[in-house]
């Protein structure tokens, strides 16, 4: 469970996070939200590459506002990035096990088995001996959140996971998403544009719009909601009305 | 064909099996150099393993963590001079004393280290250059040790003492082979780290710091842990220089030769072990090739320029990365037919010489072999200095080269002759090889030039006399190993 208290960013005169209070109780958790709206601000505030001006952050009951980054890391705070961070000349296996290496376990094979544990689980098995280099788009998010699976994950942040997918890797993407609470029972906080994404793994979902909550509810009702439309997808009612 | 090759997949190995090839490499050139080398190439080589694993150091800072230091060198001196001065000061035992040294330059090499926990790319390059120049200042104020007795070390008017090697190392050919296993120790000592939890965490950090710190690594430390290993290996690497002369002096440890080092590992290669060996060459031994024929050593600094443009546009791999590319694409029939021919050829050859008496065995043995190496690795240097004026031009030369074999071969056939169809670009390698090959032989390893030249073309020659003897024979015995095994250094990295 993630508790915000009127959290507020500062870069300068912009603020893209303005005294945000929210509740996060559900497995899963979807934020959208336009371009801009601080969406990948909150998640960095969260894994600690932010520090904000004010407010505080509890995760699971931790108070998490003072903690450096690669403690949040062994915490169980974990996150993948919008442009993956897979090192060209590991392979994969090597890229999962240099998590699982700072992740605390007691034994090596404990780590070998949880590693080997995480990449099956995302479905990627048969390319453990692949090099980063080579690896598709595709694989290399689902390889961003096998590492993020490693060790004791209490909460997984992932932003925009399915950016550059097929259709038919989104589809294994949302799987994969859907099943991270009951393969290790972290709670996932998902970022994406798409929207269908969204749809198909989120319980509950808020919305940013310039550092503000917009909305937070069920997913589908959440979209349904006249403001959501009109800042996030457009206005389409007003455009139609004008041409 | 490379991109399928490239996307191979390929265990990495364990630790263990990727430090093996350094140990064994270096074992055997630890355990035949004295053997082979004259006592000055003796001397130059036991430079050349020193420098190696200073440049070991630069490679593991640049290659695994992207960051450069141009101060290892002069780390190299702090730790030389501490070692010289607690052996004349204390009369400490060499081991003990190095190892000191090693230990000082190890904590200099982590202050060294403290900006780069904040710094990248050109400002920490320019940073531990000021390092570097300011070591060197330090010592022309207040001096090395330069011989004298006594803690300070300084020498008085009268005669410089020189301090004793290790008692198992006193001669040169035992100090000699000393120096090659600490070598062989510190390179397998970062390959094994690189193969293990540090490299990991190294190579995350290289990727980008945000990543590695989201994955749970602490930045810092391991940062510093590079900074201070390699201060230790390269302190350690002085203490050996002292060793090797009893002596240093304020000159031995300038700026210049930091800079000079750093760039000859970029061309050498810095993900690679081999690359650091061949930067320990360029630096040392190629110079003192070039004194040992009478031209200026110093002409060599002119080439090294271009070196570092042709090894920057090749793709930063250095000439180790390349010979690892070509490594990848070689069979198993291959290797067993090399071996089996090369050993023939040169075991006979070396026996030939010996009986007549125009060359030592193991100096007719091994400029054999370096004949057979070069023929091989010839043309591939010269296809890549036609790339570096551009891919259009070296595609043109192959496609000409291509089109001229293929009407030879075409010629061979109609004629019913054997289908060698190499022979134009064969004779000019042999010339080229011959002039060249014997020039470098016969100053490393003593023997007359005509010797040295006459040795080189009848090893090639028998060579080729062997292949198209068994030609036939031997196609669908390839064809059979290669099916079996097949290319066994693709994972070579």
């Amino acid at each position: 469970m993630i508790r915000i208290e009127n959290l507020t960013v500062q870069f300068g005169g912009v603020k893209p996070i303005d005294g945000l209070t929210v509740t996060l109780d559900k497995s899963i958790v979807g934020l959208i939200g336009p371009n801009g709206a601080g969406k990948t601000t909150l998640l960095n505030v969260l894994s600690g590459f932010v520090t904000p001006v004010a407010g505080s952050m509890v995760v699971n009951g931790v108070v998490i506002s003072e903690i450096p980054p690669h403690k949040r890391a062994h915490l169980g705070l974990r996150r993948t990035f919008q442009t993956d961070q897979i090192a060209d000349d590991l392979t994969l296996w090597e890229n999962v096990e240099a998590v699982a290496d700072h992740a605390g376990y007691r034994t090596q094979a404990e780590a070998q088995r949880d590693v080997q544990r995480a990449i099956d689980y995302v479905g990627l098995g048969k390319r453990i001996n692949r090099k980063g280099s080579n690896l598709t788009t595709g694989e290399r998010h689902l390889t961003e959140i096998a590492k993020a699976l490693i060790g004791k994950p209490q909460l997984v942040m992932l932003d925009e996971p399915g950016a550059g997918m097929s259709e038919s890797e989104t589809h294994h993407l949302e799987a994969v998403i859907r099943g991270i609470p009951a393969y290790c029972g972290a709670q996932v906080f998902l970022i994406d544009h798409d929207v269908a994404l969204i749809v198909a793994c989120c319980e509950e979902t808020m919305v940013l719009d310039f550092g503000k909550l917009l909305a937070l509810g069920p997913t589908k009702e959440v979209l349904e909601q006249p403001e959501v439309r009109r800042a996030y997808l457009g206005d389409f009612e007003a455009m139609e009305a004008a041409a | 064909m490379a991109r399928d090759k490239d996307k191979m997949d390929i265990p990495p190995g364990t630790p263990l099996r990727r430090v093996m090839p350094i140990l064994v490499t270096l074992g055997l050139a630890a355990l035949l150099g004295p053997w082979l080398f004259s006592a000055y190439w003796l001397n130059t080589f036991t430079t050349v393993a020193c420098l190696a694993l200073v440049a070991g150091t630069v490679a593991m800072l640049f290659g695994q963590l992207g960051m450069v230091s141009l101060a290892q060198f002069a780390l190299a001196g702090v730790g030389g001079w501490v070692c010289l001065r607690l052996i004349h000061g204390f009369a400490l035992p060499f081991e003990v004393a190095l190892l000191a040294g090693a230990l000082v330059a190890a904590v200099f090499g982590l202050l060294v280290g403290l900006p780069a926990l904040r710094m990248r790319g050109l400002y920490l390059a320019l940073l531990t250059l000021m390092v570097a120049a300011a070591v060197q200042v330090v010592v022309d104020v207040v001096g090395f040790p330069d011989g004298g007795t006594g803690f300070t070390g300084k020498i008085v008017a009268g005669q410089r003492v020189l301090i004793q090697r290790p008692w198992i190392a006193s001669s040169d050919a035992a100090y000699y082979r000393y120096v090659v296993l600490w070598l062989a120790l510190g390179l397998g000592l970062i390959e094994w780290q690189r193969a293990t939890m540090p490299g990991r965490a190294w190579a995350l950090i290289r990727k980008s710091e945000a990543a590695a710190t989201a994955a749970g690594v602490s930045v810092l430390r391991y940062k510093a842990w590079a900074f201070t290993f390699g201060g230790f290996l390269a302190g350690l690497s002085g203490g050996l220089i002292a060793g090797l002369n009893g002596q240093l002096d304020n000159t031995g440890f300038p700026v210049s030769q930091s800079i000079l080092l750093y760039a000859l590992t970029v061309v050498g290669g810095v993900y690679n072990w081999v690359g650091v060996i061949f930067a320990g060459l360029l630096v040392r031994a190629l110079p003192a090739l070039l004194n040992d024929h009478g031209v200026d050593g110093n002409l060599a600094n002119a080439f090294y320029g271009f070196a570092l443009l042709v090894s920057l546009i090749q793709g930063r791999k250095g000439l180790a990365g390349q010979l690892a590319d070509f490594y990848k694409f070689v069979r198993m029939s291959r290797i067993l037919e090399g071996t089996a021919t090369w050993g023939l050829v040169s075991i006979s050859l070396g026996l030939l010489f010996a009986g007549l008496g125009l060359a030592g065995f193991a100096g007719a043995f091994f400029i054999s072999l370096i004949a057979l190496l070069f023929r091989l690795v010839i043309p591939g240097v010269c296809w890549l200095l036609l790339g570096f004026f551009g891919k259009r031009l070296q595609d043109r030369a192959e496609d000409l080269e291509a089109a001229l074999s293929l009407r030879l071969a075409q010629f061979f056939e109609r004629q019913g002759w054997v289908p060698d169809h190499r022979l134009i670009k064969r004779l000019l390698n042999w010339i080229f090889i011959g002039v060249f090959v014997a020039w470098v032989a016969s100053g490393v390893f003593d023997v007359p030039y005509a010797v040295a030249l006459t040795l080189i073309w009848l090893s090639m020659t028998a060579k080729v006399g062997l292949e198209l003897a068994a030609y036939p024979r031997l196609l669908t015995l390839r064809q059979r190993i290669d099916k079996r095994f097949p290319k066994p250094f693709a994972a070579y990295r």
